[in-house]
């Protein structure tokens, strides 16, 4: 299929006539010129709609992995292709972007929506046209039940999430817990997961209370909570999560208790454009946000790409805050592929069921190709044992209070379903 | 008298409400509402006061709808506008609180000239299906991103500090409930009274005159088209107040406001009040709210409850809760 | 009349072959792509004509649709992945269900009019959105729920799936031509001009002995039955529900896509769907926020070609059709008859 007008566009294509020309004149590429036919990878983004300001960071950071390969002899000696389309944050286009993005543009490897619902229904088609899928989004589910083995996480996901925080959080914030979320699958699903090991641990928890998805005054459902909580759990997104920050300050709900959420709450907001209203609150991150907490050369460079401040992670020349804890999974994802079809000799889709078997259980080292960590992708539920920082927002900064090392964490959360067995 | 038994309290009441004149009942209404904040406790305060703003929100709707004839969906883009105007206002003029009220009132009239330029030049169904797109296309724009500085960051944007209303000498703080209520209720009277002196002056009968029959009000030369068009931009305007009034109340503003469910909203709360007339509105917003604020404590999906109530009304009681209300009143009014 | 429609006729057999070759065809030339794309226009038509069904012919503005549209894709997810039904009680299930949620919803919306029709279908959808999103146990939620196709059928060792896309494109479009077919019975019979009586002028036909609301209602039912099958395909094709399925964006698609092709005619909103989905396809790879092109176009034809796509193309038809010398300007500039609401009076 002949290029189409998007590609040229809205794609890196280094290896193209015109990258080649102007690369001949720099000695330093001469030798690190990739070539051959490009390996496609198609970015299945939010570059519009509830979550677009997520999706911003993390089509920038695919976009300059891919520009990085490219001018360090691509992916096995060959360019590197990168084609984003965008989901509207909504599954039915999700889904149809995926099929495009595959069947259109005919992309190898496809990096995943940070929606939930986008990736649940991508998933069943991947395994349908055979291509490696990797989703951003939260859901456990689709790298256990839902899931095939063409789907690999490299983040995190509300298991593991949970599994990092509960135990931190029970030891110096409570044991008596009481949950507030949006009545949609994200907050259950943590509702669930957090319960699930707090009944373990003989901790308390309140009624859940979750909120109408539509609810803008918050004050109703925060009045349930219940007084003689240690600490509040919530989860919302976008300006639900303002007015909530907003709403149990007011009420002075975060003097009565501690409040404790995960960074995805507050991601892409700058707590100081919220006046104090989330002051205090603990939680639980995937990547530092103040470079301070992670200063290695390898962050630092990946950040002066992303062109962004060190402590609130603000954007030069706008008002963006990076998605600190998202954007590196894209980033990472793409040498995750890199590094997989070198290891599996991967040539066309045909020895996709190779790539697979070099990807289950594959361990990297900190890098500048990995710059969040050591982690390692498990063989049986596909899913990333990655490292977790306990936060607190201070004086409209965020500040790392304790790491959790993802060696630690791995025995805290089993795999729950095994693809190695499973066909291709 | 004598001979009426106590017991019998239903008929009475309504013989003994039957005896007032209407200019007597506004006046009783008028002493209840400068009683009320006594009687309620902290916060809950503030919550009644909100009633106002929304009940002014729907009074907007029901102008449109109930003496315009025009199902708008586009209300709620005049509320948001109302809210931006308040902001830029506040923010970027540096006005005080009449400035920025003012200055929400202009914005919602200007946001509605060319909307309702092109709405009110189709009919029916046409006109619904116009107004839910405009909205739709508002917020598409507005969610883009570029106006970060005027929506505040994640499109909600606080007020970083307490409203003053300057009087003259004095000035009066919003930090105490009291003048938040005395100054919303105030606001919104005056609102209703503009209102009510539109729908009774000519340009009013010559609305409903149009609504009634519009091939008979343009044999009589009257200029449908732009009739229908200045009814909009006005009643645009008040949603717009009512956005100021809201952002003063709450203190922050969501770019949520400008999304059509909330104008379906004031489309449910004055139908289920009653759309013939000004006070049906706040009737349907009182009970709409204040249902919401005591049944969804224990009975999460609230919104069931709406439909089924909202059924009942349009199915028996299509004057509203208003109407049904004043007929009963009306059926003791000795003839 | 036969001789003014032929050349529309003509062009709807020549779109017939076409659509029969499509599987074949776009991929010699390269666009694998398109063959679903073409196959989820036919099904996203069928929903439309749903809509169609109840605002051209009946004259009620159903706001409402994608809650019949959800019922199906959720009967049949649910029917293959709780039930563990096989593919045809699945299916039959999906429509059931969809049929079944209009039955009880259609005794209420049925006996409203206009205003309080559109209304009360918003609210109806919205409802139902909302207990979708909040039970995520059996809806999956917003988050949703991918459920694996059983085959349709196995004949001797051979086995037909959805899987297969050739396969895919002949189901949906015999499924989807089916529901042409019986809605075309359906308009011609003494049922279907009860339909136009009752936009027409109700009060009228209440005195000649019908009962306008059983008329409605039965309208509402069959649309509700139409719109369920939409869903049970796309569900299937999707091999994936949502509660987004029941948001009322896709109710409000339904509507513009029946507005732009012509509401009142049988294949306008095929021709509706067909221009706003191959217009966002193309569209949506240059520009972000192509809805906003998509919001002006809807308002430019509901205030200047009412009678939509199908409008425009019978008026350049009958134009072609006659004589050079009788092609008078007039003549063209002559509004189409359009779909006119209810009574005339609010």
């Amino acid at each position: 299929m002949s290029a189409t007008r998007r590609n040229f566009m809205k794609t890196v294509l280094a290896g193209g006539v015109l990258g080649q020309g102007l690369n001949l004149t720099f000695t330093k590429d001469l030798f690190a010129k990739p070539t051959g036919k490009p390996i496609i990878i198609g970015h299945q983004c939010d570059l519009t709609g509830a979550i677009s300001s997520w999706g911003y960071w993390l089509d920038k950071a695919a976009k300059a992995a891919c520009d990085h390969l490219n001018a360090n002899n691509g992916i096995a000696g060959r360019p590197v292709q990168y084609v984003v389309e965008d989901t509207e944050t909504n599954p039915p286009t999700g889904a149809r972007k995926f099929r495009s993005l595959v069947q259109r543009n005919e992309a190898d490897f496809v990096l995943g929506s940070v929606h939930s619902g986008v990736n649940l229904a991508s998933v069943p088609i991947a395994k349908e046209l055979q291509t490696i899928y990797m989703p951003q989004g939260m859901a456990a589910e689709m790298t256990e039940s839902k899931g095939n083995r063409y789907i690999f996480r490299v983040g995190s996901d509300t298991y593991s999430q949970a599994a990092a925080g509960v135990e931190w959080a029970v030891k110096n914030l409570g044991k008596k817990w009481s949950f507030v979320f949006a009545d949609y699958a994200w907050g259950w699903s943590h509702f669930n997961e957090h319960k699930a090991l707090l009944d373990k641990m003989g901790a308390s928890i309140g009624d859940p209370i979750a909120v109408p998805v539509d609810a803008k005054d918050l004050l109703p459902y925060l009045a349930k909570v219940n007084k003689d909580a240690e600490q509040l759990y919530s989860v919302f997104i976008g300006s639900q999560s303002v007015a909530y920050y907003t709403q149990s300050k007011s009420l002075g709900l975060d003097k009565r208790m501690n409040r404790y959420s995960v960074l995805c709450t507050h991601e892409s907001i700058s707590p100081k454009e919220l006046g104090g209203a989330s002051e205090g609150i603990y939680m639980l991150e995937y990547m530092p946000r103040g470079l301070k907490y992670k200063d290695t050369a390898h962050n630092r460079k990946l950040r002066d790409l992303m062109k962004v401040d060190p402590v609130d992670g603000k954007e030069e020349g706008s008002n963006r805050i990076l998605a600190s804890s998202h954007y590196w999974a894209s980033w990472e994802s793409i040498f995750f592929i890199q590094k997989a079809v070198e290891k599996s000799g991967w040539k066309t889709k045909k020895d996709t069921p190779e790539f697979i078997k070099a990807l289950e259980g594959m361990k990297v080292e900190e890098s500048f190709e990995h710059p969040q960590g050591p982690k390692y992708i498990r063989k049986e539920d596909h899913k990333a044992v990655i490292d977790f920082y306990m936060s607190r927002v201070e004086n409209g900064e965020i500040h790392v209070k304790q790491k959790i090392d993802a060696a630690d964490l791995e025995k805290r959360f089993p795999p729950r379903h095994d693809f190695t067995k499973e066909s291709f | 008298m004598k001979a009426v038994p106590v017991a019998s309290s239903a008929p009475s009441l309504g013989v003994w409400l039957a005896r007032f004149t209407p200019g007597q009942g506004f006046v009783l209404l008028a002493v209840f509402l400068l009683v009320l904040p006594w009687l309620v406790p902290n916060y809950q305060r503030v919550f009644v006061a909100e009633i106002f703003v929304w009940g002014l929100f729907a009074m907007s709707f029901a102008i449109v709808f109930g003496y315009g004839g025009m199902l708008s969906f586009a209300q709620a883009v005049f509320f948001g506008a109302g809210c931006y105007g308040f902001n830029l206002g506040t923010f970027y003029f540096g006005f005080n609180t009449w400035g920025a009220v003012i200055s929400a009132v202009i914005a919602a009239m200007l946001f509605a000239i060319p909307i309702g330029y092109i709405a009110t030049r189709v009919r029916h169904h046409h006109f619904l299906i116009v107004t839910v797109i405009i909205s739709v296309l508002v917020t598409t724009i507005l969610d883009s991103g570029h106006w970060k500085w005027l929506a505040g960051p994640y499109v909600t944007r606080s007020l970083t500090f307490v409203p003053e209303v300057p009087l003259g000498i004095v000035s009066f703080s919003f930090f105490s409930e009291m003048v938040a209520y005395y100054f919303t209720v105030i606001m919104v009277m005056l609102a209703v009274a503009v209102s009510w002196l539109l729908v009774h002056s000519p340009f009013g009968r010559a609305l409903l005159a149009i609504r009634d029959n519009e091939t008979r009000a343009k044999l009589i030369g009257l200029n449908v088209n732009r009739l229908r068009w200045i009814m909009f931009v006005i009643a645009a305007g008040i949603a717009g107040y009512s956005g100021a009034l809201f952002a003063l109340l709450a203190r922050f503003t969501n770019l949520e406001f400008f999304h059509w469910t909330y104008s379906g909203k004031a489309v449910v709360m004055a139908i289920i009040g009653g759309v013939g007339t000004l006070i049906g509105p706040f009737v349907g917003t009182a009970f709409y709210l204040l249902s919401n604020e005591y049944l969804s404590q224990f009975f999460q999906q609230f919104v069931i409850g709406v439909g089924i109530i909202l059924l009942l009304v349009i199915r028996y009681a299509p004057e509203g809760l208003w109407g049904l209300f004043a007929g009963w009143v009306r059926s003791h009014r000795s003839p | 009349m036969p001789r003014r429609l032929a050349p529309l006729q003509i062009l709807g057999l020549a779109c017939f072959v076409l659509l029969l070759a499509v599987p074949y065809a776009l991929p010699l030339l390269g666009a694998k792509f398109w063959v679903n794309i073409v196959a989820e226009i036919m099904i996203w038509s069928l929903f439309a004509a749903s809509v169609n069904l109840l605002f051209g012919y009946t004259g009620l503005l159903s706001f409402g649709q994608a809650l019949y549209f959800g019922f199906g894709a959720y009967g049949v997810a649910l029917g293959v992945d709780i039930l563990g039904l096989s593919f045809w009680p699945a299916v039959l299930f999906g429509v059931f269900v969809a049929g079944a949620c209009a039955a009880i919803t259609g005794i209420f919306a049925a006996r409203l009019t206009w205003h309080y029709f559109a209304i009360i279908t918003v609210v109806f959808s919205l409802i139902f959105f909302f207990v979708a999103v909040g039970w995520k146990s059996v809806t999956g939620g917003d988050d949703g729920r991918p459920f694996t196709v059983p085959p349709v059928l196995k004949v001797g060792g051979v086995e037909f799936t959805l899987l297969d896309p050739t396969f895919q494109y002949y189901f949906i479009m015999t499924v989807v031509g089916a529901c042409f077919y019986l809605m075309h019975v359906i308009l011609k019979s003494p049922l279907g001009y009860t339909f136009i009586a009752v936009r027409e002028n109700a009060s009228r036909l209440g005195l000649i002995g019908y009962s306008p609301y059983l008329i409605r209602y039965i309208s509402f039912v069959i649309a509700g039955i139409f719109a369920g099958v939409a869903g049970v395909l796309f569900a299937l094709f999707a091999r994936y529900v949502s509660a987004q399925y029941l948001f009322w964006t896709v109710s409000g698609e339904g509507v513009i896509w029946a507005l732009i092709g012509g509401s009142g005619t049988l294949f306008g909103p095929v021709l509706g769907a067909t221009f706003l989905i191959v217009v966002r396809e193309e569209l949506s790879i240059y520009w972000e926020h192509y809805l906003f092109a998509v919001g002006v176009i809807v308002i430019l034809f509901v205030a200047f070609a009412p009678g939509g796509l199908m409008g425009l193309l019978t008026r350049a038809l009958d134009w072609l059709a006659k004589k050079p010398a009788e092609r008078t300007a007039p003549e063209i500039a002559k509004p189409a008859p359009r779909a006119k609401g209810p009574g005339g009076g609010p």
